[in-house]
Formats: structure tokens, C-alpha cells, sequence
């Protein structure tokens, strides 16, 4: 249920917001644009199909300061 | 095509919403117990100093935003780090902002529905919000204002009546100075040098002759302040320090024993409001931020271009951030060493360079002027 809302959301972004800028074809626009998707699309699928259980961002910042100090 | 603007009341009203928002409902423990309103008291002082410094470094380049003057002031390298560093500040504040937001609907209402529909409802009004007109996102901040004050002021109103005595302040100052300073710079650093993140909006800034964006600065975080202070000896007086620092929202805590008799009840839906449109304002902001600082790191021109993707960024991050409200609550008692970078160390290092770059352009521009025509 939840990956069908990622899979939507995706989806309307690709198609509502890439494509326009494909079509206006701008280089810069479209390698950043891709880039950011590929980078959201990438954490999620790594926390959601590769590994589940690993340590979140603020998990590791926390421990981290707390070694320091 | 007609530049947008928010005007620098919008501003005032901006940040009074970004300080005192989601900060009323939490409440930062600040580990200082009944002494907490003094470290609420102090963090205003502290703050005070940092706002006219991300005052200063705007009125040095009118018209320019954070990311435009970091830039102009350090060679590309440099410039380019930092606007990174700032990016992920504004990022990951925003995926603690929905976690928060997210979690306390799952505790107070929605139980079983997945944090991820919670999250993406929240990062698309947000998200409409930022690539909407900045002048709409303006006007609407000052309703919601001063619909949230109304209900703020609604709930201490009720709260009199309920206060029977003033034991759960003493003893007043039985912590040691350095733990209630302590204390002030956790509440320093959330919510009050969070401001740091209007230095990104601050190219949209319309400002008429006679307005000061110090004054703005100011007076935003101080009527933030009171309330805040307001709020924190609200719930003090009515919870006590022990059952606020095992709560993670005491204000929700408290809206729930408040109430006139039978007639009317269950008001903490009001502050469920706040909290959220709140909680909107400042996810809005830290997305219209780090949409400006990818552009200007790219060297794009539009940056609403990039709100989408941003958005989805937002959404991994939100998953790949924190698991559960422990962590969160956890990560906001480091809060105050992770964010001395993004909101004390890099501000200061722009603002010292800002005052150079702008007095040898100067001094470059009268010398040039004094050289006599042959």
C-alpha cells in the first residue's frame, strides 16, 4: 500500500514535471532534475527494499555526539 | 514577468510561526525541570545577538539571498561547501519537522495509518505551498498567525482556572548556572537560531524605506520568545517539570485537562491545528531554502523547477532519518552541538567575510573614483 503512494508520487512528479522540462530541453535542469530523483529514489529503496533495519541519519549523529562528548 | 515578494510584516509573521510553532507543542526539554523558564528566558537573550548578525549579513546585500552572498564573498570552492552544508541543514530539519508531525498524529489519532502517507500528505501541502506565489505563502502565514495566537491565547485563558497554586515553580533556581545555560542553548538552538533558514528567503524580502530587517529580526523573536514563555510556565504550572520531561508533548498534555465544565471539551484539537499549520510553515520554508541553495549550486535560474524532486528528496529522508519518536526525541538533546555549525559557525564565518568583501569593494570603488581623469 504505502509503495503504491511512492510509486504515485513519483509518477506525477516524472510525469507533470520532468517531461515539461525535457521537452524545454535545458541541460542543466534536466541532468539536476534526474540527479535529485535518482537520489530520493535510491535512499528509499535502499531503507525500504535493501535494508530495512539499518541505523536511521539522526541514530548515528546522536551516537556519534554522545562519543564525543 | 512581475518579481514575487513577501513584505517584511509577512517576515515578522513568518518567523514568528517558524519560532513558535511545532517548539509550543514539544517543547524543547531543555533537562533544567521547573527552571526551565529561565533557560527560555536566557536563550531569548542569547538569541538576540545571532539575529542581528543574519539581519546584518542581509542589509549588507539588499536583494541577495544567503546562498547569492556566499558566492559573491568565498571563492567558488568554498562557496559551493557551504551552500551544501546549508542544504542538508535545511533538509534534514525539514525530515525532523514531518517525523515530529508525523508521530504525534500516529500517537493522538491515526494509530495504524503508515508514517509514510502522513509524511507525503504534509510534504505536498508544503510543497504547493513553496511553488505557489511567495506572496500568497506570506498573506496565509499572518492568518494562520493569528489564528494560532486566538487559540493559544484561548487555552492560558482556560488554564487560569486551573491553577491553583504557584508550588510547581519552586524551588526556583536549583539547578547550577551551567545547567541552566545548558538548558538555554538547547532552547537557543531550536527553535530560536532556526531563523538562520530566512537568510535563504531573503532576496524576496520587499522592504519600504523606513522598515528595518533588524527590527523585524528582533521583534519577531522576541513576541515568539514571550510566548514561548508563556506557554512553558503554562504547562509547568499545570503538569509540573516531571510529568512534562516524560511527555513528549506537554502542551497536548495540558490542552487535555483544560476544558469549561461540561460545555466545552476535549480542546486539544486546537492545538492539533496549530501544531500542524505550524509545522507547514516551517516545512515550506526549509524547502523553498533548499530548492534556492540546489539552484544556486548548480547555477540554475528557477528554482521552483526543482521543488518536486526536493520534495521527493525530503520524503527519503524523512525515512531514512529517523525510525521512531524515541530517536527523534533523543537527537533533539545533541540538537544543540549538530546545529552549532549550520546555525552559529557558518553564519559568522559569512558575516565576517560579507563585512570585508563589502569595505574593500568600498574602498576599491572610491579609489577609483579619487583617481583624476588625464
Amino acid at each position: 500500500m504505502e509503495n503504491a503512494f511512492i510509486l504515485l508520487a513519483y509518477t506525477i512528479v516524472v510525469v507533470f514535471g520532468f517531461v515539461p522540462i525535457i521537452k524545454k530541453k535545458h541541460k542543466g535542469e534536466i541532468t539536476v532534475y534526474s540527479f535529485l530523483l535518482i537520489l530520493s529514489a535510491g535512499l528509499l529503496i535502499f531503507k525500504l527494499f535493501i535494508s530495512p533495519d539499518s541505523k536511521s541519519i539522526s541514530e548515528i549523529i546522536t551516537n556519534f555526539i554522545t562519543g564525543l562528548k | 514577468m512581475k518579481k514575487e515578494a513577501i513584505t517584511v510584516k509577512q517576515l515578522i509573521f513568518l518567523m514568528m510561526l517558524f519560532i513558535f510553532g511545532t517548539t509550543a507543542t514539544i517543547e524543547v526539554h531543555a533537562n533544567v525541570g521547573q527552571d526551565s523558564w529561565i533557560s527560555t528566558i536566557l536563550a531569548i537573550i542569547f538569541s538576540l545577538p545571532m539575529v542581528v548578525v543574519f539581519a546584518r549579513i542581509i542589509s549588507l546585500y539588499p536583494g541577495k539571498n544567503l546562498f547569492d552572498i556566499m558566492q559573491e564573498v568565498f571563492k567558488p570552492v568554498v562557496g559551493k561547501i557551504l551552500i551544501i552544508l546549508m542544504i542538508w541543514y535545511a533538509l534534514f530539519t525539514a525530515s525532523n519537522v514531518v517525523c515530529i508531525i508525523n508521530n504525534f498524529i500516529k500517537i493522538t489519532s491515526l494509530l495504524s495509518t503508515p508514517r509514510l502517507i502522513i509524511s507525503l500528505s504534509f510534504i505536498v501541502i508544503a510543497a504547493y505551498l513553496a511553488i505557489s506565489k511567495l506572496n500568497g505563502f506570506g498573506k496565509g502565514s499572518t492568518t494562520v498567525f493569528y489564528i494560532v495566537i486566538a487559540a493559544t491565547v484561548i487555552t492560558m485563558l482556560m488554564s487560569l482556572g486551573k491553577i491553583k497554586n504557584f508550588n510547581n515553580l519552586f524551588p526556583i533556581a536549583n539547578h547550577s548556572i551551567s545547567q541552566i545555560a545548558g538548558g538555554a542553548w538547547a532552547i537557543f538552538a531550536m527553535p530560536f537560531a532556526e531563523v538562520v533558514l530566512f537568510l535563504g528567503l531573503a532576496d524576496v524580502i520587499k522592504r519600504k524605506k523606513n522598515e528595518s530587517i533588524y527590527k523585524a529580526f528582533i521583534f519577531a523573536t522576541l513576541i515568539a520568545g514571550a510566548i514561548l514563555l508563556i506557554v512553558n510556565l503554562r504547562n509547568l504550572l499545570l503538569l509540573g517539570s516531571y510529568l512534562i520531561e516524560s511527555s513528549y508533548f506537554p502542551s497536548f498534555k495540558t490542552a487535555r485537562i483544560l476544558g469549561i465544565k461540561d460545555i466545552l471539551e476535549r480542546i486539544e484539537g486546537i492545538l492539533t491545528y496549530n501544531f500542524m499549520m505550524a509545522g507547514i510553515c516551517k516545512l515550506t520554508v526549509c524547502i523553498i531554502f533548499a530548492s534556492k541553495g540546489t539552484t544556486k549550486l548548480f547555477g540554475l535560474k528557477n528554482y521552483k523547477t526543482l521543488i518536486a524532486p526536493i520534495s521527493l528528496l525530503l520524503l527519503s529522508l524523512c525515512l531514512v532519518g529517523n525510525d521512531n519518536i524515541v530517536e527523534i526525541f533523543d537527537f533533539i538533546h545533541v540538537y544543540k552541538y549538530y546545529a552549532l555549525p549550520f546555525q552559529i559557525i557558518i553564519p559568522l564565518i559569512v558575516w565576517i567575510g560579507a563585512e570585508i568583501k563589502t569595505r574593500s569593494d568600498k574602498t576599491k570603488s572610491e579609489n577609483t573614483q579619487s583617481i583624476p581623469e588625464p
